[in-house]
């Protein structure tokens, strides 16, 4: 049987590699794509993912064994995208409103038109996320891009549960009010028939 | 008859697909009955088919390897060497360093003393290798007499011995029993005894 998270943690605590690279193993995609949220661009993913790791490995003997790894690890990731990157890029431009890279997640075996997209169904998606506030806007990321269960966010985002499940029913049906609205008007790309 | 309000209140759970068998009959009467709620379901499952079809990355090969590198990596007997002098490391390539020193031996060839200097210099480096020379042969005696003295071997030893065997072309240790007697017993380098020179 695989080991838990926490046992790994408490393996690499004990200097043991092998658990760190299975947290590692387990854990990049989940990491990978919290820093792609944030930046848009695949190359400065990479690059606050592994800085993202390099904190976690830091900050190891901090965590709560008594706690779950992946609210824990999806704080840590959140925070060192805000604390370092968000506020930089905001200087920039917005941030989830920026163009997609073109490169980002490209299928080299899928057809130009599939690309095109997938990037106008990223550049809808990050637009109208943007529109929503803060904290609901954390809530549907957590639960409809990350994945997490309710009471993953709840622990990840020290809240309740019922608080977790109301921020996501709202962020929802905001979000769906707003891609109704801006389809009508034609403010950002339509989306295609799904099968 | 269900309400608007409770209808959009378990649009939720709906679109999770956790609303309960008991709820199910009513919600989906109300969302046969009404168009209002009918279109909001609709813009509401849409929403939610565009957030899981977001694209996702994959993790590029070597990223692993890249982080546990970046967290796990050892320092190199360098590293520590400039650690343990305290000072900050100094970086140049090979040739630069060579450069550097051939200047500088052309220098103090040029005095008397400078003559002397450089002599010294190249019996240091003789000697400094033919002692590492030794001690890479010798490691096998030091990890057995630190065994029967129930002691380890030093991890910058162990290291020291690695770097050696790697610049000697990873040729074997002789077997200790092969080996003739030494001439310095190895429990005096590890009972704290000066070796002689």
């Amino acid at each position: 049987m695989a080991p838990t998270d926490n046992e790994l943690v408490v393996r690499c605590l004990q200097q043991d590699e092998v658990a760190w690279q299975l947290l590692v193993e387990r854990h990049s995609r989940r990491v990978l794509n919290i820093a792609y949220l944030f930046t848009g661009r695949r190359e400065e993913a990479e690059e606050l993912a592994q800085e993202i790791f390099f904190r976690v490995f830091r900050s190891l003997r901090l965590f709560d064994l008594t706690t779950h790894f992946v609210p824990w690890l999806v704080r840590v990731s959140r925070n060192l995208c805000i604390d370092e990157y968000r506020s930089h890029a905001r200087e920039k431009s917005s941030l989830i409103g920026e163009e997609p890279d073109p490169e980002r997640t490209q299928d080299p075996g899928a057809s130009p038109y599939r690309n095109l997209e997938e990037r106008d169904l990223e550049r809808r998606v990050r637009q109208s996320l943007e529109t929503l506030p803060e904290e609901l806007r954390t809530a549907v990321e957590l639960r409809d891009l990350q994945g997490l269960s309710y009471s993953e966010i709840a622990e990840a985002l020290e809240v309740a549960v019922g608080t977790v499940k109301s921020r996501i029913h709202r962020g929802r049906l905001e979000l769906a009010q707003v891609l109704s609205k801006a389809l009508e008007d034609g403010t950002i790309p339509g989306r295609s028939e799904r099968p | 008859m269900m309400s608007h309000e409770r209808f959009e209140s378990l649009l939720s759970d709906y679109a999770d697909g956790i609303l309960p068998l008991s709820q199910m009959r009513a919600f989906g009467e109300h969302l046969g009955s009404c168009a209002r709620c009918a279109a909001l379901a609709d813009s509401y499952t849409s929403a939610l088919a565009d957030l899981h079809a977001f694209p996702r990355l994959e993790v590029p090969a070597g990223f692993t390897a890249s982080i546990l590198e970046k967290t796990t990596r050892r320092p190199s007997a360098w590293d520590a060497f400039w650690s343990w002098i305290g000072l900050p490391r100094l970086t140049m390539s090979r040739s630069a360093a060579g450069a550097l020193l051939s200047v500088l031996l052309l220098f103090l060839a040029g005095t008397a003393d400078g003559r002397r200097i450089a002599r010294e210099v190249n019996m240091a480096t003789h000697q400094t290798y033919s002692n590492a020379v030794r001690l890479y042969y010798r490691s096998s005696d030091f990890k057995e007499t630190a065994a029967s003295l129930g002691r380890k071997i030093p991890g910058q030893l162990e290291g020291t011995v690695d770097w050696i065997r790697n610049r000697l072309g990873r040729q074997p240790v002789p077997d200790p029993k092969t080996k003739e007697p030494s001439d310095r017993p190895s429990t005096r380098l590890l009972s704290g005894d000066t070796p002689t020179a």
